[in-house]
C-alpha cells in the first residue's frame, strides 16, 4: 500500500515538474518574442502621380530581444500586386527603409503590412492624393513662396528617396537648404532622376558651396569662382517686374555645355542639360528674393518641368514611361519554338508495335513464362530509351524574350531597364537572378493584362533573386530596373584638323556589336569592338537626308541592311526589337531638342544577370551620350543645326520630324548640341524641305542678328541650300533664329536643318 | 490461394483474347500516335510561338483517351473470357478474389505495354511528371474499376454472354449521362460535379486541362472535346481526385456484391468477410482523413 502511495507521488511529482518546466519555458518564449513595430511616411505627404512610384518611408523598431525576420509589404487599394522588402532585425534596434509602390492607376490609399517570422502582426493604411504632374515639386529647406506651388516643401534630406524610382512623382526638385549631407544612394537617385527628365535647381549664395559639394559631379553646371553683384535682367524677365535692389551671389563660371543666363562675369543662373533633365543652379540664395513682388511669378517661370510626356498611362515628367511605350510594340511576337523531329519516334513506335505483336504471339503459342516477361522486358526498355531520347531532344515548355536598355548616366554609372516576357505551356517556377539589386514590377502588353497569374504577386524589391510563378499559356512580362556600374566604354568627339573626330575605345569586359555613332539622322557605323579595342574615325564633311519619317532606330537597322550585315526577312523580330530598343534608348520626342550625340552598341551579353537566358533572344542596347571637346576651326557638316521645336512657334509635324508652318509669319529655331554653343560661326548652311514643293511658294527668309536685335533678310532658294556669310552674329549660345513669310500654309511640314564653318574657342 | 491463382491464370492465358488484348493495346496506340502526329503536321503550318506544346498536348490527350477506352472496352471483355461456363460449381470467394487478381494483372500488363507511347511526350515540353502521373493513374484506377466492374457483372449474372450485353448496355448509358449532364448543366453544382467526376474521361483529362493551350487550331479541338466531358466544371477542378476516391469505394462494393453472389447457401461469415471488412474500414478511414485532397474538388 505504501508503495503504491509512494509511487503515485512520485509520479504526479513528475507531472508537477513537467508542468512547471513547460510553464517556464513557454514564458521564456514568450519574453524572447520580437516586438516589432512600424512607422509609416510619405516624403511628398501622400501625393502621387499615375504610372509613377510612390515612395514609403518604413521605420522598424525591434523593442523584443530577438532578432525576427521582417517583411514589409505594401499593395495600392483595389489592387492584388504587393511590393515587399524582407530584412533581419537584431533585438532592440532600429532600422529605416524605403519601399516603392507602383501606382498604375488612381488609387484612394496604400495598404503596408507587417509579418514577422510570416505572420501578420500589423496593417497600416497610407492615404494618397492624385495631383498632375506638372505641380509635382518639391523643395529641400524653405519654400522660397508663399504659395503651393511646391507641392512638398520644407523637405530634409531623410525625405529624399535612395531611389530614383521614389523621385519618379516629381518634375521639379528645389534644394535650397541640407539639415545633413546626402547619402551615395541619394546622389546616384538624384543623378539618374535628373537624367531621366527632372529638373533640379540648386540654390545659390551663402549655401551654395555646400549644395554643390553634396551632389555628385555630373550635377554641377558651374564652378563657383567667388562673390559677385548678380546681374538682375534674367530675374526680372521671367519675374515681369522690376527689382530694384541689389543682388549679392556666387559668381558661376558654366561647365562645357552649360549655358549662362545674364552677365556672363556674373550670370543670375546656369542651366545644364544632363540626359533629359536639366540642373538649374542659382547664383544667389532664394530668401534674397523674398520682398521682391516678382517673386511668385519668377519662381513659378523657374520651377518648370523640362519634359513633359503623355503616355496611355498618364502624364509623366520622366522618360521611362516613353521608352516603355516605344519597347511594347517590339514585345507582342514571342520566337516561335522550332517543333521536335517526332517522326522518327512515331517510326520506332512502328517497330516496337512489330516486336511486341510477334512476342504476344509467341506468349500465347507457348504459354511460357519466357515470352511473357520478354514482354515485359521489351516494353520497360523501350521506355528507358524513349525516355532518354525524347528528354535529349525534348522542346522547351517555354518562350521567352529579354530585353535590356543600359543607359550611362555619368561615368561610373549606368542605368539598366530590363524587359522580360515570358510565355509557358505549364505551370513553372521562373527564377531570375541580378548582379544588382532590382526593382521589378509587371508589365502590360498585348495579350496580357498585367494581372497576377493567380491570387496575389508579390515582387520584393532591392533584391539580387526574383522568383515568379508562371501560369499556362499567360503571356507575363515584368519590368526591373537596377543602377549598375556603367561599363568602361569611353567616347569622345574631338576638335581635330577643322572637322569632329570620334574616339571610341571598349575597356569594357563585353565586346560591342554594331557601333554606331549618331547625331539626328547621321549615323557612323564602328563595327564590332572587341574588349580593349580602339577606333578612330572623322565625322564625314557631307551626309545625304535620310529617309523622311524614318526614326532613328529603323535608320539603324535599313544602314546594316544596306550593308550586308542584316538579310531582308532574316531575322524579322529580332530586327525590330533592334529598331525598338534604339527609339526607346533615344526617345526623340517631337517636342524637344535632343538630337545627340549618341553611341549605340549591342552587347554580347546582358550586364544585369550573372547567368545569361539559354531560352529566347536576349537584346542589351549600350548607349551613352559622348561629350564634344576640343578646340580651333571647326567645320559641321549640314544636319548638325537641327530644328529646335520647343523654341519654334509652329507646332511639330505628325510624323515628329519637322514642324507645321501655317500664316503669314513663322519663326522657327535651329540649333547646335550643348557642348558647341560656344562655336562662333564664320559660314553657315541652311537646308529647307517641305512636303509640299516649295517653288511655287514666294517665301521670304529673315535672319536674326544677335548682336542689332534686328532680323536680316537673306537671299533664299527654297531649292538649294542657302549659304550665310560672314555668319558670327546670326550664331549666339549654338542657336540661330530664322523668319519665314509668304504662303506658309501651303508649305506644309518643314523639315529645316543647317551647318556651320567656324571656330571653336 | 497460389493454386488458384495459377490455375486462373492458365485459365485465361489459353483463351485467344489474350493475344488480341496485347496485340489490339498495341495496335491502338499505335494507329492513335500516327493519326494524332498527322493532325500535328497540319497544324505546324499555323505560326504561334508555342505550337510544340500544344502538339504535345494533343499528343498526350490523344493517347490517354484512346487507352482509357481500350481499357474500359476490354476490361469486361477479358472478365467475362475467365468465367468458364460449367464450372459454376466451382466456384468460391477463394477462386473469386483469384480470378479479379488475374484479370487485374493482364491489364495492368496491357497498361505496362503501352509506356514506349508516353515515353515520347516529354520530347514537345509541355507536360509536367504530375500531370500524366496523374492522367496514368485514372487510366490504372479505370482499369481495376472495369475489372472488377466486369467480374461482378459474370458472376452475379452467371451466363456470360447476358452479363456482357448488361455490363456494355449499363457503361454506355454510364457515359451518355454523363456527357449529357455536362452538356445540359450550365451551373457547377455538387450533383452536376460528382457526374461529370465519374464519367470516366472527364476524369482523365482533369489533370491535362488545366493547361490547355487557349488558342490555335490544335486548342479548339481541345476546347470542343472539353465542352463534352466537363461542361460548366471549370477546367482546373481536380476531378480526377474525386474519380479516385470514388473508384476505390466503388471498387469495394463491386467485390462485395461479387463475394456475396458467389458464397454458397446459407451464407455464413467468413475469414475473407473479416479481411474485406478490414480493409473497408482502413480505405473509409483514409478517404476520412485525406478527405482535404479528394473534397477539393467539390463546389
Amino acid at each position: 500500500m505504501i508503495v503504491r502511495r509512494l509511487r503515485l507521488i512520485v509520479l504526479l511529482s513528475l507531472i508537477s515538474v513537467c508542468l512547471l518546466t513547460g510553464q517556464f519555458a513557454s514564458f521564456r518564449v514568450a519574453m524572447a518574442q520580437p516586438a516589432v513595430s512600424l512607422e509609416l511616411g510619405t516624403p511628398f505627404a501622400g501625393q502621387y502621380v499615375v504610372g509613377q512610384w510612390l515612395p514609403l518611408r518604413v521605420t522598424l523598431r525591434n523593442q523584443g530581444l530577438a532578432a525576427a525576420t521582417v517583411t514589409v509589404t505594401a499593395t495600392p487599394a483595389d489592387s492584388a500586386i504587393q511590393y515587399a522588402r524582407t530584412l533581419r532585425l537584431a533585438g532592440q534596434t532600429q532600422q529605416s527603409l524605403w519601399l516603392y509602390v507602383f501606382l498604375a492607376q488612381p488609387a484612394r490609399a496604400v495598404f503596408v503590412t507587417l509579418a514577422i517570422n510570416g505572420v501578420v502582426v500589423d496593417r497600416q493604411e497610407v492615404a494618397l492624393l492624385l495631383r498632375p504632374v506638372e505641380r509635382m515639386r518639391a523643395v529641400l529647406g524653405l519654400s522660397p513662396v508663399t504659395s503651393d506651388l511646391f507641392a512638398a516643401g520644407s523637405l530634409q534630406v531623410a525625405n529624399l528617396p535612395d531611389h530614383y524610382l521614389g523621385l519618379s512623382n516629381l518634375s521639379v526638385l528645389a534644394m535650397f537648404d541640407l539639415d545633413a549631407p546626402l547619402s551615395a544612394a541619394q546622389q546616384t537617385a538624384l543623378l539618374a532622376w535628373v537624367y531621366n527628365g527632372g529638373h533640379l535647381i540648386i540654390g545659390g549664395g551663402p549655401a551654395a558651396i555646400t549644395l554643390q559639394a553634396a551632389l555628385p559631379p555630373a550635377l554641377h553646371a558651374a564652378t563657383i569662382t567667388g562673390a559677385a553683384v548678380i546681374d538682375r535682367t534674367p530675374l526680372v524677365a521671367l519675374g515681369k517686374s522690376s527689382l530694384h535692389m541689389p543682388l549679392l551671389g556666387v559668381r558661376l563660371a558654366p561647365v562645357a555645355g552649360a549655358q549662362y543666363r545674364g552677365d556672363p562675369e556674373a550670370p543670375a543662373w546656369v542651366e545644364y542639360a544632363v540626359g533629359r533633365g536639366r540642373v538649374t543652379q542659382l547664383a544667389f540664395a532664394p530668401e534674397a528674393l523674398a520682398d521682391w513682388t516678382g517673386r511668385e511669378q519668377y519662381w513659378t517661370a523657374l520651377a518648370q518641368p523640362v519634359l513633359f510626356v503623355s503616355t496611355p498611362v498618364g502624364v509623366s515628367a520622366q522618360i521611362t514611361p516613353w521608352q516603355l511605350q516605344t519597347l511594347t510594340p517590339a514585345l507582342g511576337a514571342l520566337p516561335q519554338i522550332a517543333i521536335p523531329a517526332f517522326a522518327q519516334g512515331l517510326t520506332a513506335l512502328t517497330w516496337y508495335a512489330v516486336a511486341i505483336v510477334l512476342l504476344a504471339l509467341g506468349f500465347w503459342l507457348w504459354r511460357r513464362i519466357v515470352p511473357a516477361v520478354s514482354l515485359l522486358v521489351v516494353a520497360l526498355i523501350s521506355t528507358s530509351v524513349g525516355l532518354w531520347w525524347a528528354n535529349a531532344n525534348a522542346a522547351p515548355a517555354y518562350s521567352a524574350l529579354r530585353m535590356t536598355l543600359i543607359e550611362v548616366i555619368d561615368g561610373e554609372r549606368a542605368q539598366a531597364q530590363t524587359i522580360s516576357v515570358m510565355l509557358s505551356a505549364m505551370p513553372r517556377t521562373e527564377t531570375m537572378l541580378f548582379t544588382d539589386p532590382v526593382i521589378v514590377r509587371p508589365f502590360m502588353i498585348a495579350g496580357s493584362d498585367g494581372s497576377p497569374a493567380g491570387g496575389n504577386e508579390g515582387f520584393a524589391q532591392m533584391t539580387t533573386q526574383l522568383e515568379r510563378q508562371l501560369a499556362p499559356w499567360q503571356t507575363q512580362a515584368w519590368w526591373t530596373t537596377a543602377i549598375i556600374p556603367a561599363p568602361a566604354v569611353r567616347a569622345t568627339l574631338v576638335v581635330d584638323q577643322g572637322r569632329l573626330r570620334v574616339d571610341m575605345q571598349n575597356d569594357s569586359q563585353y565586346t560591342l556589336r554594331d557601333v554606331f555613332v549618331a547625331y539626328g539622322d547621321q549615323l557612323l557605323f564602328f563595327g564590332t569592338l572587341r574588349p580593349g579595342a580602339r577606333a578612330v574615325a572623322r565625322w564625314p564633311a557631307l551626309f545625304a537626308p535620310a529617309g523622311a519619317g524614318l526614326s532613328l532606330g529603323q535608320l539603324v537597322i535599313k544602314d546594316l541592311r544596306d550593308n550586308g550585315l542584316l538579310l531582308d526577312g532574316e531575322m524579322a523580330k529580332e530586327t525590330q526589337i533592334r529598331a525598338a530598343l534604339v527609339d526607346a534608348a533615344v526617345a526623340a520626342l517631337p517636342t524637344r531638342f535632343d538630337p545627340g550625340p549618341f553611341v549605340l552598341a549591342w552587347l554580347d551579353r546582358d550586364p544585369t544577370v550573372p547567368v545569361q537566358p539559354a531560352i529566347g533572344p536576349v537584346e542589351s542596347l549600350f548607349m551613352m551620350r559622348p561629350r564634344i571637346r576640343g578646340q580651333g576651326e571647326l567645320s559641321l557638316p549640314v544636319g548638325w543645326l537641327r530644328l529646335d521645336p520647343a523654341g519654334s512657334q509652329a507646332p511639330p509635324c505628325l510624323n515628329g520630324q519637322g514642324v507645321q508652318l501655317s500664316g503669314e509669319t513663322a519663326e522657327i529655331h535651329l540649333r547646335l548640341p550643348p557642348d558647341l554653343s560656344l562655336l562662333r560661326a564664320s559660314a553657315i548652311q541652311i537646308r529647307l524641305s517641305s512636303a509640299d514643293a516649295t517653288s511655287n511658294v514666294n517665301l521670304a527668309l529673315r535672319v536674326y542678328n544677335w548682336a542689332t536685335g534686328a532680323w536680316d533678310a537673306v537671299a533664299f532658294n527654297p531649292l538649294s541650300t542657302m549659304i550665310i556669310p560672314d555668319a558670327e552674329p546670326y550664331l549666339r549660345a549654338g542657336e540661330v533664329r530664322l523668319r519665314l513669310s509668304g504662303g506658309l500654309d501651303r508649305l506644309g511640314c518643314v523639315v529645316a536643318t543647317g551647318g556651320v564653318q567656324g571656330v571653336l574657342p | 490461394m497460389r493454386a488458384a491463382l495459377r490455375e486462373e491464370w492458365q485459365r485465361l492465358i489459353r483463351r485467344r483474347r489474350i493475344v488480341l488484348l496485347f496485340i489490339g493495346t498495341v495496335l491502338v496506340m499505335l494507329l492513335t500516335a500516327q493519326r494524332t502526329g498527322q493532325l500535328a503536321g497540319m497544324a505546324t503550318l499555323a505560326a504561334l510561338p508555342l505550337l510544340n506544346a500544344q502538339i504535345g498536348r494533343l499528343f498526350a490527350t490523344s493517347l490517354c483517351l484512346a487507352l482509357q477506352g481500350w481499357v474500359m472496352l476490354f476490361s469486361p471483355l477479358l472478365a467475362v473470357s475467365a468465367y468458364m461456363v460449367g464450372l459454376q460449381a466451382k466456384l468460391n470467394l477463394t477462386v473469386l478474389l483469384a480470378r479479379l487478381l488475374v484479370v487485374w494483372t493482364v491489364m495492368i500488363l496491357a497498361i505496362v505495354l503501352t509506356l514506349p507511347f508516353f515515353s515520347l511526350l516529354p520530347l514537345f515540353g509541355s507536360l509536367s511528371l504530375p500531370e500524366i502521373g496523374w492522367a496514368f493513374a485514372v487510366i490504372v484506377v479505370t482499369a481495376l474499376l472495369s475489372g472488377a466492374y466486369g467480374v461482378c457483372w459474370v458472376t452475379v449474372m452467371r451466363n456470360p454472354p447476358a452479363a456482357l450485353f448488361f455490363a456494355y448496355s449499363v457503361l454506355a448509358l454510364w457515359l451518355v449521362v454523363g456527357v449529357l449532364i455536362a452538356v445540359s448543366d450550365t451551373q457547377p453544382t455538387l450533383p452536376v460535379v460528382v457526374a461529370v467526376a465519374f464519367n470516366p474521361f472527364a476524369a482523365l483529362l482533369a489533370p491535362l486541362a488545366p493547361a490547355f493551350p487557349p488558342d490555335g487550331p490544335i486548342a479548339a479541338d481541345l476546347q470542343n472535346l472539353l465542352r463534352f466531358t466537363h461542361g460548366a466544371v471549370d477546367r482546373a477542378t481536380p476531378l480526377y481526385r474525386l474519380y479516385i476516391a470514388g473508384s476505390g469505394l466503388l471498387i469495394l462494393v463491386l467485390i462485395g456484391i461479387a463475394s456475396f453472389a458467389v458464397r454458397p447457401q446459407p451464407r455464413r461469415w467468413q475469414r475473407f468477410d473479416t479481411f474485406f471488412s478490414i480493409v473497408c474500414v482502413i480505405y473509409l478511414a483514409a478517404l476520412f482523413s485525406w478527405r482535404d485532397w479528394w473534397s477539393v474538388a467539390l463546389p
